[in-house]
């Protein structure tokens, strides 16, 4: 049973692929034949070769420059769009910049433009207003290169941003962590302070060594409770003053909660993370 | 520092009341407009924009041709805008 | 504050290019929609004359036709494209032997230059050169003729387009379907949901915003589609393949009617925008409506 469904996604993706390819078989088969037989009755199978297209091609000046323009400018491109999309996704998506939701619509409102008539301002813009001195922007590669950023930055900003959003803002259970550093509500007997021991701060990588954590040790030491849990105190546990959401912990919701006695129930202590309330309402 | 609750593992995280929240701006906190959906005051100009565009062809296409001047549906529109800014 | 300064940072080369080289042009644009000029008329100076631009357009049966159309053609290619995608998309979540191979061919299309699409597909669907009205014609005895049959002109540009961008869509939605944690499917499934039950307050809601990012993106280039189109039929036969695009086109460097045509890309940007928006507000806004 299971044999025979595997057989049939095969045979499923063998049409598909040639259905998928066919154009472009096509397109080779127009490629090989000279341009008298091009208006004879179409074949589908290729019966004779004739390469002098190719050869045509490959010795004409002109289009070998032509085909280094078509490279410089599309690898740039593609070099400048990665790299100012992954910035501007990374900005996005962790820091909690103001009015942030609606650059990024924003951002795709310039793809929408139908580029024929966008040609003639931007043209226009090229010669006279973007010049420095003598330099213009017109006819110069990277000219070209920025024209293009314009439809293809919000792209790769839209694709690249779920992307990033994904990717987990610190480390969880399991995973590479500086040595030494403890996740939080981690109980692992710790010394008491002053206690002989080894301490942090006699590191000789200075905190720098990760060591692999497996998930299992972790989830363990993430359950168990220990006498020394103290409340959580967020001022002053945060180096960067900033709270998992991004927000400024400076303004906690709750004032009190510093006050709250060891003992009492996490989500006591931290009421903007009772979620799970807030979305049965 | 990492920060790792074990109640926060748990917790599922609502995103889309995330994404709603990071787009309202300080100026306008809780609203409550006639609009059917939270807004923030980009979104309610941008309405009344779309909304005067979309008078103004109509009025071409149809209610100028009958003799009424254009300014008409300029001064509708402004009139709505401000509504939808201000109440919405 | 020091943070966010730096994200600030990371941000700016970004808006710096698109305020240069998208909200310029465009606000010049905007500017030449309400001129009258004519660069290699008579009079080649630009002449304020307010709205005239688009009261000639609402107007002009040409433009009109050709915006039917135009949406006729995203309807169709675009609601294809999704659910083709979607398919495929789920068919690639089994396993199966050459699983990255096939996935490889399927991604080849995307690829392609748009105007190098629109040749493929004119050297197969000319009539006398191409193969596919020969073996129509040959099988099912079928005249495909794409220079005279208006619809089937317009069915070879949907195709053309389903063919050149399903692989994104697939792509996008693969990314989405696999980032879905396991646990709600299994929950539905103990609770005795069926199929489609699943699919539509499952899955559909789950993988929404993959799926708006995907429809945004190929709903405007659909919107805007020229050089295909202009390669494949010319916007002929008649004017049942003109989209706004391709009238745009024909419109402003024959005749250098440049006003005029900054008026129709105006409105054409305009469309874009507020379909966009509204689908926006139409899939995300129900999850949050005020209470």
């Amino acid at each position: 049973m299971r044999r025979q469904r595997t057989w049939l996604y095969l045979l499923f993706w063998i049409v598909v692929s040639f259905l998928t390819l066919f154009p472009i078989y096509w397109l080779f088969v127009i490629s090989v034949k000279p341009a008298v037989e091009l208006f004879s009755t179409p074949e589908i199978i290729l019966s004779s070769v004739y390469w002098k297209n190719y050869v045509d091609v490959i010795y004409d000046e002109t289009l070998r420059g032509y085909m280094v323009n078509s490279l410089i400018i599309s690898t740039g491109n593609a070099f400048l769009v990665t790299t100012l999309g992954f910035l501007a996704c990374y900005a996005l998506s962790r820091f909690n910049l103001g009015g942030k939701e609606s650059i990024f619509f924003w951002t795709i409102t310039n793809r929408m433009a139908p580029p024929a008539v966008f040609l003639l301002p931007l043209f226009l813009l090229l010669t006279q207003v973007y010049r420095i001195g003598d330099f213009t922007l017109l006819d110069t590669k990277i000219g070209m290169i920025l024209v293009y950023c314009t439809f293809n930055l919000p792209f790769a900003i839209w694709t690249l941003r779920p992307t990033i959003d994904g990717i987990p803002k610190e480390p969880r259970r399991g995973g590479l962590r500086r040595r030494g550093e403890r996740l939080d509500g981690d109980h692992r007997d710790r010394p008491a302070a002053g206690a002989a021991g080894p301490r942090r701060d006699a590191d000789p990588h200075l905190g720098l060594r990760l060591e692999r954590v497996s998930a299992r040790r972790d989830a363990d030491q993430l359950q168990r409770p220990h006498a020394d849990d103290r409340p959580v105190r967020i001022r002053h546990d945060d180096r960067h003053r900033m709270g998992r959401d991004g927000g400024d912990l400076d303004v906690h919701p709750d004032p009190g909660a510093d006050r709250l006695q060891p003992g009492s129930a996490p989500h006591r202590r931290r009421p903007d993370l009772r979620r799970r309330e807030r979305m049965m309402r | 520092m990492s920060r790792t609750e074990p109640q926060d593992i748990e917790t599922p995280i609502n995103i889309y009341e995330e994404q709603e929240e990071s787009r309202q701006s300080p100026l306008d906190k809780e609203r409550d407009g006639f609009l059917p959906i939270q807004t923030n005051w980009f979104d309610r100009v941008f309405i009344s924009v779309i909304i005067w565009v979309a008078l103004s062809l109509f009025w071409l296409r149809f209610l100028e041709p009958a003799g009424l001047s254009l300014n008409f549906s300029h001064a509708i529109a402004v009139l709505l805008g401000v509504y939808i800014v201000w109440k919405g | 504050m020091q943070s966010n300064r730096l994200g600030w940072i990371l941000l700016a080369p970004t808006l710096v290019i698109l305020f240069f080289f998208g909200v310029v042009p465009f606000l010049y644009v905007l500017w030449l929609s309400f001129h009258q000029w004519n660069p290699f008329a008579l009079d080649p100076t630009i002449v304020y004359n307010g709205a005239d631009n688009f009261r000639a357009l609402v107007f002009d049966s040409g433009f009109l036709s050709s915006l039917g159309v135009t949406i006729a053609f995203v309807f169709f290619a675009v609601l294809s494209e999704l659910i083709i995608g979607y398919l495929l998309a789920q068919a690639f979540l089994k396993e199966f032997p050459g699983k990255a191979f096939f996935r490889t061919i399927h991604t080849l299309p995307l690829i392609m230059a748009p105007i190098i699409v629109g040749s493929i597909w004119k050297l197969m669907t000319t009539p006398s050169i191409g193969i596919i009205p020969s073996l129509l014609d040959s099988w099912f005895g079928f005249d495909l003729n794409i220079g005279t049959s208006a619809v089937a002109a317009f069915t070879v540009t949907v195709v053309m387009d389903v063919w050149h961008w399903t692989p994104l869509v697939t792509l996008t939605l693969i990314a989405a379907l696999v980032s879905l944690p396991a646990d709600p499917f299994e929950q539905a499934q103990i609770d005795g949901a069926n199929k489609r039950q699943i699919f539509w307050h499952i899955t559909l809601p789950m993988i929404a915003p993959a799926l708006l990012a995907t429809v945004f993106i190929r709903l405007m280039d659909a919107l805007r589609t020229v050089d295909e189109v202009l390669m494949l039929t010319g916007g002929g036969p008649g004017s049942a393949t003109r989209y706004l695009g391709v009238h745009i086109f024909k419109e402003v460097f024959p005749k250098t009617n440049y006003g005029y045509g900054s008026a129709v890309s105006i409105i054409v940007l305009y469309l874009t925008i507020v379909s966009c928006w509204l689908l926006y507000v139409a899939l995300i806004a129900p999850r949050n409506k005020k209470a």
